[in-house]
Parts: C-alpha cells; structure tokens; sequence
C-alpha cells in the first residue's frame, strides 16, 4: 500500500514538473495557439520584426496586430526605422543579444530606435501634428523648463536635495506628464532618468517636441481609447485640476458613467456625432469634429479663458509658449458650437453666463485681494525665504493652485461640488486666513 | 560644399543606384514652378554663393541649423518635377496614400522635406562632421 502510494505520489510530481515546465517555456507568449504569419502588404523586413517579436514581445505584437497600423500594412519598421545619422540610430545586433535569435533576418543596413519621435507620426498623420504643434498640449515640458521655483519645489524640498536621489520625485511624478528633454547614453539608448514616460511634451533626441501615445497609448493607438475620458484622466486629476472628478460630477459624466459601455466609440473622426453617444466625453467638446465643427488636436482651440493660471484671462494669442495662447472669443464661438449640438441656445447661453460669473468672482474677489496682500507683506519682508515653511504663501498657493482652479473648472464644466464645496467653500476660507496672518504680520511686524 | 556633394554622390538622388541617374542640384535647390521665378531664384542665389563666398568666414557656418529649415531651400515644384505621378502612385499602397493623402488635398503645411528630411545627402551629418578630414 506504501508502495503503491508513493508512485502515486511519484507520478502526480512529475505531472505536476511537466505542466510547470510548460507554463514556464510558454510565459507571456499569446502566439502558441494561432501563429501570425502575416505577409499582406508588409515589407520582408516588416514580416521579419514580427517573427521574433511575437514571441520577445507577444504584448506589443498583440497590440499591433489588432490595431488599425496592422490593417493598413504599417510594420515595426515603419515607426521604428531611422535615418542613419539620427541621433537616436542604433544597431539591433549592437545594442541587444541576439545569441538566441536568427540573425539573418536582421536588414543590416537598417537602423532603428525604440523611441518614436511625433514627427514619425506626422509623415503619415501630418494635420493631427501640427494641430497638436500649435496647442497647450505642446508647452507641457517646455513651460516647466524655465521655472525655477518649481524645480526648486521638486529637487530641493521634495528630493530633499541629496545628489543621487533629488530627481526621484520629477522622474516618477512631473515627467509622467509633463515630459522632459530625452537623453540618451554611449549606446544611444534613453537613460533611465529620462526613460521611460508617457509624458505629453518630450523633447525627443531629433528636437520633436510631444508624444501621441500619451492618449494614444502603444501600439493600438486606439482612437476609441483616445476618446474615453480615462485617457485624459491619466494626468488630469487630482486636487490641483480634477478633471475627470469634475467630468463625472457632471450631468456629462452621469451619462457616459451609467450608459457609456453602450455608444459607439470607433467612428470614423469627424463622423462621431450624437447619436452614437448621449453624452459627450472630453475628447467630444475639445477636439472632435462635431456638427459643423472640424476635428482638431489642437485641445486649445476651443477654450475662452485661461483656467489654470493664477488668475484667468481671456485667451488671446498665437504664441504657442504664452499661457494665453488662443482666441478666447473664436474659442467661445466653436464650443457652443459644440454645444449646440445638444442645447438650445437659452441653455448653453445660460450655462457659460453662470460658469463666466464663476471665474470673474475667483479673479476679483479671491486672487486680487490675496495677491495685494502677498505683494505688500513681501515689500515689507514680511515673507520667508522658504515658502514652503511659510504659512501665508502656503496657503496662498492653494488658494489659485487647488481651491482656485476647482472652483473655475467646476463651473466651466458643470460640476457642483467641485464649483462650491471643493472651490469656493474652501476658498472663503483661503482668504480668511490669509487675512488673519496679514493683519498679525503687520501689525507684529514679525514673521509668526 | 565637399560634405553637401559626397553626401550627394552617396544617395540615391546622387546616381547611387543600378540607373546611375541622378537629380542635380538645380532640379532640387531651385523652384521648378515657372521660368521666370526659376531664373531669379538662379540668379539671387548665384549672387548670394558669390557673395558669400567672398566676405563670410565660411568654417563659422552652422550647417546642421541650416537643415532645420531645409524647407527654405528645398522646393516642392522640384521634387514634383520628377516625382509627377506621385498622387496617382500612392493609391497603390495604403501606407503611402494615407501618408500623402492630406498634402495632394492642402490640409496640411508640410512640404516634402518636412517628412522627407534627409533626402538627397546620405549620411549628411557624417559627412558634416568629418569635414576638414
């Protein structure tokens, strides 16, 4: 009986070694059941990319295959091939290990770079870049780069100035974003405090400046993707823009959240109108070629003020570095446009009349006054040096950062509880506060 | 001019090919879009060379700039000269019809080398920075 239970035992653990051993031959591969062998339209060495690639990289080839590049015959090597005096080139055998690999597939005259800079995507999506070329969206990391304060902010306070770890926040917080400036080491790969993100505004290695996956995320580049509001919601969130909180407090966002799942979100651009939605998402309003409107990349466009600055203005230029960069008037004019497609006139009339007194009440009766008294305690030298220890320009910078901004984009896109509980409420307490220190300073003449 | 013209004699556009045939200089560097602005823009550059030549320090120049504006001085009506059925020809594969699809329609401010930007000079940074040697 001994006996026999312990072949029992024997074969049941090597049963179990195969089917481990197995699993572990085949892990992360999708490819073992159906093998893609695709030759409709792609060059050889497009087909030759996917041969090894789908097992290295089964994700990627997965995505791509199921993408609309895969439908049209646009390969690796279309994005992935450069010039050979980029300076992002390498050589495939160089640069990875190919011990296990069939290196007579690999064109030997033909460099590539893992990053995909959007002037690639413009050789083929020409007017999405430069719409994309004259938006806020382009300033992302080029209007960080001459902010002292904030680098400050980022590397002293927050990275607590230690040389080898200073960059941590930025790297894992800002950059994810914003972007940065790629770098690239000895072998011409992207370090690793510059890569990877999926940040909006890189400035790659060849001097393009933006990202497309960073709504269109690799490598489905998915125009139904794009068009949810978790692509935007990636970045805008959180207590110092909550956009996509704002989105679903809004009569907007109670549609899209309760029926979503059943529109249509891969209509072809310029054609996806109501009808296929209830209810429009960010990219429906900002960028979406609805009734007579084109669609652009360009997510300024259709904007009347600046929302996020320390005080709003009406957007009136066509410097894609100022902050102010738009017709604020035409921008008006497209989103009821968009609206219209809806609302009546009444309606979206009274709609902006309500979120306009909105912003004004922020800019006149929060900014102003709290700004006259930064500017007088500072004449005074009533401030600290480090404002982060300095109670006033604490609360200051959360007065137009977070308070202030939640209370302008609640109202501008329909969100009650972010326009009064989350923005003035908390705002009214700002001001009393800076109010109390203002007047003990001044009156102390000390900093508390 | 010696990295510009072995850069050139390298590429395709040079004659490196099986046809040996080439674009020459003119055919790219000037526009092609009617006699009369062809034979100014020959002339004002001719002038501009012989100018240059004379009175800039010719080793201060910044080549690898210039490229970034190579739309200034590379013409579209050149490129078209040759390339006349590029409209028709890129209905044939879908890549490159959606590639050119906004330019034949005007959508688009790109030129030819916006997209097409080392055509003509192969290995031109190369060839830049070897120069001297």
């Amino acid at each position: 009986m001994a006996y026999r239970t312990r072949i029992a035992g024997l074969i049941l653990a090597l049963a179990c070694s195969t089917s481990l051993a197995q699993e572990t031959t085949n892990a992360g591969s999708l490819s073992d059941i159906k093998t893609i062998a695709v030759t409709r339209g792609l060059t050889e060495t497009g087909r030759n990319c996917i041969t090894c690639h789908r097992d290295v990289n089964p994700g990627v080839v997965s995505d791509w295959k199921n993408s609309r590049h895969g439908h049209v015959g646009v390969s690796c090597v279309d994005c992935h091939a450069v010039e050979s005096d980029s300076p992002m080139a390498i050589d495939h055998e160089d640069v990875f290990d190919m011990d296990d690999y069939d290196t007579s597939l690999l064109d030997r005259d033909l460099k590539i770079s893992v990053l995909v800079p959007p002037s690639t995507c413009a050789r083929c999506h020409a007017a999405e870049h430069e719409q994309f070329a004259n938006s806020g969206h382009y300033r992302s990391y080029h209007q960080i780069i001459p902010k002292d304060n904030l680098h400050a902010l980022v590397q002293v306070h927050e990275g607590r100035n230690i040389p080898e770890l200073m960059d941590a926040p930025s790297e894992t917080g800002c950059m994810q974003c914003h972007g940065t400036e790629i770098e690239l080491d000895d072998d011409g790969r992207p370090t690793p405090e510059t890569w990877p993100n999926a940040g909006m505004g890189n400035i790659y290695p060849n001097g393009s400046t933006g990202n497309c996956s960073a709504c269109h995320t690799r490598h489905l580049f998915s125009i139904a993707e794009a068009r949810r509001p978790f692509s935007c919601a990636s970045c805008h969130l959180g207590p110092d823009h909550p956009n996509i909180e704002i989105f679903e407090n809004s009569k907007h966002g109670h549609l899209y959240n309760t029926q979503g799942d059943e529109w249509d979100w891969d209509t072809a651009p310029d054609a996806w109108e109501p009808g296929d939605y209830r209810g429009p998402t960010c990219a429906t309003c900002h960028m979406s070629g609805i009734g007579e409107l084109q669609t652009t990349h360009n997510i300024t466009e259709r904007l009347y003020w600046n929302a996020w600055a320390k005080r709003s203005e009406v957007r009136n230029s066509t410097d894609v570095l100022s902050p102010l960069l738009g017709n604020g008037p035409e921008g008006r004019k497209k989103m009821k446009e968009v609206c219209s497609s809806c609302h009546s006139t009444l309606h979206t009339d009274g709609f902006f009349a309500q979120a306009d007194k909105a912003v004004q009440l922020y800019n006149v009766g929060y900014y102003d006054p709290a700004k006259k008294m930064l500017d007088e305690l500072g004449e005074k030298g009533l401030l600290k040096d480090n404002p982060w220890t300095d109670e006033f320009q604490i609360v200051f910078y959360h007065l137009w950062h977070h308070e202030g901004r939640r209370a302008r984009q609640g109202a501008l896109m329909g969100a009650p509880d972010y326009a009064h509980w989350h923005g003035f409420f908390e705002l009214q307490q700002d001001l009393y506060e800076l109010e109390q220190i203002y007047e003990k300073r001044l009156e102390t003449g000390t900093i508390e | 001019m010696t990295p510009m013209v072995e850069s050139y004699r390298r590429d395709i556009h040079g004659g490196a090919r099986d046809s040996g045939v080439q674009a020459k200089c003119t055919q790219c560097h000037i526009p092609h879009n009617n006699t009369v602005s062809y034979m100014f823009m020959k002339a004002r550059f001719g002038m501009h060379d012989a100018w240059a030549q004379a009175t800039y320090d010719l080793d201060a120049i910044d080549w690898q700039e210039k490229r970034a504006h190579s739309e200034t001085f590379v013409f579209d009506s050149g490129c078209m000269k040759c390339h006349a059925n590029l409209e028709k020809s890129s209905e044939s594969s879908a890549v490159s019809f959606v590639a050119h699809r906004p330019y034949f329609l005007g959508t688009v401010e790109s030129k030819c080398v916006t997209c097409h930007s080392r055509v003509g000079h192969k290995d031109l940074s190369a060839h830049l920075a070897n120069k001297g040697e």
